[in-house]
């Protein structure tokens, strides 16, 4: 299984818009998988690892992390799992439990390494050279038009809203944690970052 | 929530092109995928590292020291190539040849001879064999992708742990990830 089946891709020639597929299915996966390991199934870290990498990946780029630093939180968010598993009593919640170590390490590296990297342009133009030669012109060129519009935000609005798309059952105590908000300012302040995007897309003539 | 967060889209008499919490989320969310998407290997790397991680200090991950056949700039008529990994004390050669349906034939050597479990763990699933006592093993039909080997004493069952008093030699060996 290759990372790209985590998370379904827009369906080719369709509309752009696409109502999001059963997201619950990457932690269900997870959660499978995790009492498959625990039962010695073989295969089953596999499963875990490439079903969660792509989503701590995400989650941790998050934090302006350079890539390398960015591999090196997620590999040792595995590490983590390895040695404190028995800790997860409830399978479900080892997305969330893998999501909140990452963050926490990613916070904590971005804060001990000064000046912090930003994601820079140039990096994000190399990846997206990688893209598949299937995806429609028009699906990228939404993306960039999108991408545009995210960077406008405080960079506040943009760690948030990267951690609730890739996060299917977000805690906002976990977040608030780690964003150093009080956790009763995380539900509006999302409101306010969604609505401000959606300003900024509408004054440039939206998406289709 | 906001006055667009309604699973129907947004009401009448708003622009068709604000969208609702939940859509513009998930196109948030496919734009970092494809924007900025984990590098190729990470996740591979991971499981090499929890492989040896894992399962204790008597497992030793081998290095692959050859790959002949797949210098740059050689080309054969196959792709028929074979894999060196060495340990501190150990050699395994594996020999793979395409079977011409798509799927590969994986031939192994492991010296000093010994009887060896040998595992090959893929995208596949987990074959299973025994080396002889020459240090001989195959695997005759095996899919191609991504492929670990393990190699365990033949009294251990997998994931028992391992080590013998006395014994300094690594119990368990386990290559990296190689493609197949």
């Amino acid at each position: 299984m290759s990372g790209s089946d985590v998370v379904p891709q827009a369906a080719k020639g369709s509309s752009p818009v696409t109502v999001a597929p059963a997201r619950e299915s990457t932690w269900d996966r997870a959660a499978a998988a995790f009492v498959a390991w625990r039962d010695g199934e073989p295969g089953a870290m596999d499963e875990l690892v490439t079903t969660m990498t792509p989503v701590l990946w995400q989650a941790v780029r998050g934090y302006g992390l350079s890539r390398q630093q960015a591999e090196d939180v997620v590999q040792g968010t595995w590490l983590v799992l390895l040695r404190r598993w028995d800790a997860i009593t409830q399978p479900q919640a080892v997305a969330g439990w893998l999501l909140t170590t990452a963050r926490r390490d990613a916070w904590r590296m971005a804060r001990s390494a000064a000046p912090t990297v930003p994601v820079t342009p140039e990096v994000l133009e190399r990846a997206d050279d990688a893209a598949s030669p299937e995806e429609s012109t028009v699906t990228r060129d939404q993306d960039e038009r999108l991408w545009a519009c995210v960077r406008r935000l405080p960079e506040r609005c943009q760690r948030l809203l990267r951690i609730v798309a890739f996060d299917d059952r977000p805690s906002y105590a976990g977040i608030a944690q780690d964003l150093h908000m009080p956790v009763g300012s995380i539900g509006p302040t999302r409101q306010r970052c969604l609505q401000k995007l959606r300003d900024v897309l509408l004054a440039g003539g939206g998406l289709s | 929530m906001s006055r667009y967060d309604s699973p129907a889209g947004p009401p009448d008499g708003t622009p068709s092109a604000v969208l609702d919490d939940r859509t513009l989320l998930e196109r948030l969310r496919r734009m970092w995928l494809r924007r900025d998407p984990a590098p190729e290997g990470l996740a591979r790397a991971v499981l090499a590292r929890l492989a040896v991680e894992g399962l204790g200090e008597e497992h030793e991950l081998l290095a692959l020291v050859d790959a002949a056949g797949r210098l740059a700039g050689v080309r054969g008529a196959s792709d028929d190539r074979t894999l060196t990994f060495a340990g501190s004390a150990v050699t395994i050669a594996l020999r793979v040849v395409a079977r011409g349906d798509g799927r590969v034939r994986v031939d192994g050597w492991l010296s000093p001879p010994a009887v060896r479990t040998v595992r090959l763990t893929s995208a596949g699933g987990e074959l299973l064999t025994t080396s002889s006592p020459l240090g001989r093993f195959e695997f005759g039909d095996v899919a191609r992708g991504t492929a670990t080997c393990h190699l365990d004493p033949p009294d251990l069952a997998p994931g028992a742990p391992a080590g013998r008093a006395g014994d300094p030699t690594p119990l368990r060996l386990v290559t990296p990830p190689f493609t197949l």
